[in-house]
């Protein structure tokens, strides 16, 4: 009788992949040419100018700016970087602190030129004279789950008067902690400010299961596997030109990836971004755990719609837009926030274009980054705004 | 060691280098040796329980040859599974195990709260402590001798290309070759290292680029998930977990490869599979050859003659057959984790095969034309879907996903980010593409090798530049886990 066992195949005689026997000519020009290949492909993917690697996601138009004034930082990005500005801050030594957090249209800026301000620099020089500090903490695609975690962090260090946050209907599709912001949650003062909301614990939940189970850099840390990783690539960092040319080829790589996704299906700026249900759940309930906790530690917080190009048709679904205003202005009255729409404040002629999200050369609408004179006119916008965040707690300030 | 690691790729060209210039016997001691430091960078406390599995085998084995009655003879094999299964219990399932009893005592209403202390799984405890087993039960069986010599024995056992992720290597496949001195072959080196390549290309250029958008999509709240979602997820998921798996066996292949020794394969185009017996046929081949002929054919009282045979197979009655099949699959679902998601994957399989029974009076009525027209896609997606328990957190969470699917109204709409649905989309048609070269292009070109040489040499230039830029060590191969 036959048997009708679930694996009845054994194991196969061993498969033999196309073998590169022959002369031993014809062997040498075969590696020649896939050493070549290769080699070809790692000098097609370097950048062609000196544009830097975070850079390359802006377009050759916009560059990334993030100041130093007197020689420190007022404005970082993430962990890694964080501390020079909060030791800036406490050499400068400001009795008040604001946060400023925002996305890549707070560093941004179109048609830069050297000697040019980004409103971060506006508003740190504004404020300074009246003996407040505002630093600014702003990443590409931020989402606002990782301003909710930069607060915690920041705020046993900085002493805070007043976080001032940028709300981008693009930033509620993004989701999950970069590598530069989640290593927060080991820390035991995030962990306590976190766990005091049902967001924050969700995002500790959630953190701790990669850690253990997830995360598998974790899991090396600490092993013999690890040391002697960081070292070699430590040495052949320092050392070798075609090993530091990889960071710069895998971005070129995942830019040219997007360009052609983008030609192939004719994704232009002003294509319609949907909603991602999930994501603008996880966003806005991480909206709402910050604002509580605000509320809870007396910082007052400023909300405001950042500004977008409105010369075109938003590329949104114009309900989910205003349905976005609608809930984060609801969040900011629901827990004593305040909510200001500037998203018209920067006209046309401060706008500029972006090199293309296509293949092929050409500029196209920018909706995000705008020039410094829109950066000056941001900052203006923004000082009465924080004024009134601040003056409460200044010595005879309103309660 | 983790294959997609500069560490890895250093310390394998060392060994390569020596295992070539070394006698036969200094051979055995360097691979052993160095199959010992390969693991021991991960945790060297594991390697003495590495050992201790190793020996007793060893120990039994030897003792099995020198008796002859039964029942000291099974009582031998009963004490290698008692200290291979204890271990593999201990480290794997204890919580599991304690967790669940705990829960069942509080449905009776008592209150049991175990503390466990801290239990570290040991990598790949699961592949060699199989290895071992079968080993013994072939001895046992008299299918083979006992290995005589030590150094050859734990050599074959923690051969490390597939120590932690398989395949699970009998003794019949692999001893043989580590005992003879292979000749250094070009073709052997060449083809060693094309699978090594394209080997990290499976892992570090697509599994480690998918996973964030699988991890992505898996967080999401359920709710928010649509059923094509869902469904996109079952088939990202389905391609991550084959391109890191058979990328970690393909690998394994290619190093022992390039030390002129022959691992058997271990996939062959799963997701062209026509069945669920062909599935298996073409998905972790040697686990799933392995459970057929240690777990399954003897819960179903045959006799197994020789290993790896087909043939010589008595069946007991179709009930038994079938209870045996459900048994085989859901202890071949907890052996990939101590989950009762993992117990639900195994039996979506069983069911599956035993569907596949069931129906065959039917389907073996049908045109031949649609039959086969049907059963590609049909056992591609029930394969696919067949990942969710696998992946899900929860039994729970597995059901809300199911339940999703089966609703008409919860296709109308997406939640996920579109790149999602673009990358499942692209990698479908990458991989018919690749069933295609592979079936049909590169016979057709093998016969012009003025042609092939240039355009193998290219596609490999491409792959060694994407493992090349992509190289690091951010992901562990999802199998080490099991």
């Amino acid at each position: 009788m036959k048997s009708s066992a679930p694996h009845e195949s054994g194991n196969k005689a061993p498969q033999t992949a196309p073998t590169s026997s022959g002369s031993w000519v014809g062997r040498g020009l075969s590696i020649l040419i896939t050493l070549g290949v290769a080699l070809a492909l790692l000098a097609f993917f370097q950048p062609p100018t000196k544009q830097r690697t975070e850079d390359f996601a802006l377009g050759p138009y916009t560059s990334s700016y993030r100041a130093e004034i007197e020689g420190h930082p007022i404005h970082c990005s993430t962990l890694p970087g964080g501390p020079r500005c909060v030791d800036a801050a406490q050499h400068r030594g400001h009795k008040q602190a604001v946060l400023w957090l925002g996305n890549s249209q707070v560093h941004g800026v179109n048609a830069y030129a050297p000697g040019q301000a980004t409103a971060s620099v506006h508003l740190f020089e504004h404020f300074r004279r009246q003996g407040v500090e505002v630093q600014t903490f702003s990443q590409a695609n931020a989402n606002l789950q990782e301003h909710y975690v930069l607060f915690e962090w920041l705020r046993p260090q900085l002493p805070l008067a007043g976080v001032v946050v940028g709300l981008c209907y693009d930033d509620t599709r993004e989701g999950n902690l970069r590598g530069g912001i989640s290593p927060a949650l080991d820390q035991q003062p995030v962990r306590e400010g976190l766990g005091t909301t049902a967001f924050g614990r969700a995002l500790l939940e959630r953190h701790d299961e990669r850690a253990t189970a997830g995360d598998d850099a974790a899991a090396l840390d600490g092993t013999l596997q690890a040391r002697s990783e960081g070292a070699l690539t430590g040495w052949l960092t320092e050392n070798s030109g075609l090993w530091r040319a990889r960071m710069a080829a895998r971005s070129r790589v995942y830019v040219s990836l997007f360009q052609l996704r983008n030609a192939t299906f004719n994704i232009t700026p002003t294509s319609k971004r949907p909603k991602i249900p999930a994501r603008y759940r996880d966003n806005l309930d991480a909206l709402s755990a910050f604002l509580e906790r605000a509320q809870a530690v007396k910082i007052p917080v400023q909300l405001y719609i950042a500004p977008i190009r409105n010369d075109l048709p938003l590329p949104y679904d114009m309900d989910d837009y205003r349905a976005f205003k609608t809930d984060t202005r609801a969040l900011a009255d629901r827990f004593g926030a305040r909510w200001a729409d500037l998203e018209g404040i920067v006209p046309t002629a401060d706008w500029g274009e972006k090199g293309t999200t296509r293949l092929g050369g050409g500029g196209e609408v920018d909706f995000m980054h705008f020039k410094a004179t829109g950066h000056a006119k941001l900052a203006d916008r923004l000082k009465p705004l924080i004024e009134a965040l601040v003056a409460p707690s200044r010595p005879g300030g309103a309660p | 060691m983790i294959f997609n690691s500069v560490t890895f790729l250093l310390f394998f060209v060392l060994v390569l280098a020596a295992f070539w210039v070394l006698s036969t016997r200094a051979r055995l001691w360097m691979l052993l040796g160095s199959s010992l430091l390969f693991y021991g960078f991960w945790r060297v406390e594991f390697v003495p329980l590495m050992l201790v599995s190793a020996f007793t085998d060893y120990w039994v084995s030897h003792r099995l040859t020198g008796v002859d009655d039964e029942r000291r003879r099974r009582r031998l094999l009963y004490l290698s599974l008692g200290v291979n299964l204890g271990l593999l219990f201990y480290f794997k399932y204890l919580y599991f195990f304690t967790e669940n009893v705990a829960a069942g005592l509080g449905f009776l209403g008592l209150d049991w709260s175990p503390d466990l202390w801290e239990i570290t799984l040991p990598l790949g405890i699961s592949f060699y402590t199989f290895q071992t087993i079968s080993y013994t039960v072939d001895v046992y069986r008299r299918h083979r001798p006992p290995i005589d010599d030590w150094v050859l024995y734990a050599t074959y056992v923690t051969f490390f290309p597939q120590l932690i992720a398989g395949p699970v290597l009998r003794a019949h496949e692999v001893v043989d070759q580590l005992a003879q001195r292979a000749a250094l072959r070009w073709d052997d080196f060449a083809v060693g290292a094309q699978r090594i390549a394209i080997g990290l290309f499976l892992k570090v250029g697509l599994a480690d680029n998918i996973a964030p958008m699988v991890d992505a999509g898996f967080a999401a709240p359920l709710d928010l998930l649509t059923a094509l979602d869902i469904w996109t997820l079952a088939f990202l998921f389905g391609f991550q977990i084959y391109f890191d798996f058979s990328a970690y066996s393909s690998i394994a292949i290619g190093c022992a490869r390039m030390m002129g020794i022959r691992f058997p394969e271990n996939f062959n185009f799963p997701y062209f599979a026509t069945s669920a017996r062909d599935f298996w046929r073409r998905w972790h081949i040697s686990l799933s050859s392995w459970i057929r002929d240690y777990l399954y054919l003897p819960l179903t009282g045959v006799e197994v003659r020789e290993p790896g045979s087909k043939g010589g197979l008595e069946v007991a009655s179709r009930q038994r057959r079938d209870g045996a099949l459900l048994l085989t699959w859901a202890i071949m679902g907890l052996w990939h984790g101590a989950r009762w998601t993992f117990v639900l994957w195994g039996l979506y399989h069983a069911i599956w095969v035993l569907a596949g029974r069931w129906f065959a009076p039917v389907t073996d009525r049908l045109p031949a034309l649609i039959r086969r027209g049907l059963a590609w896609p049909v056992s591609l997606a029930v394969a696919m879907l067949g990942w969710l328990p696998f992946r899900m957190e929860s039994v729970p969470d597995t059901l809300h996903a199911f339940q999703t699917l089966l609703t008409p109204s919860a296709y109308g709409r997406l939640g996920l980010r579109e790149n999602t649905y673009l990358v499942a989309a692209l990698l479908m048609v990458a991989m018919v593409l690749c069933y295609l070269a592979h079936t049909w292009l590169i016979p057709r070109l093998k016969a012009r090798p003025q042609l092939m040489r240039p355009l193998a040499a290219a596609f490999f230039g491409v792959v060694i530049f994407v493992d090349f830029v992509y190289l690091r060590p951010i992901q562990q191969f999802i199998y080490f886990q099991f």
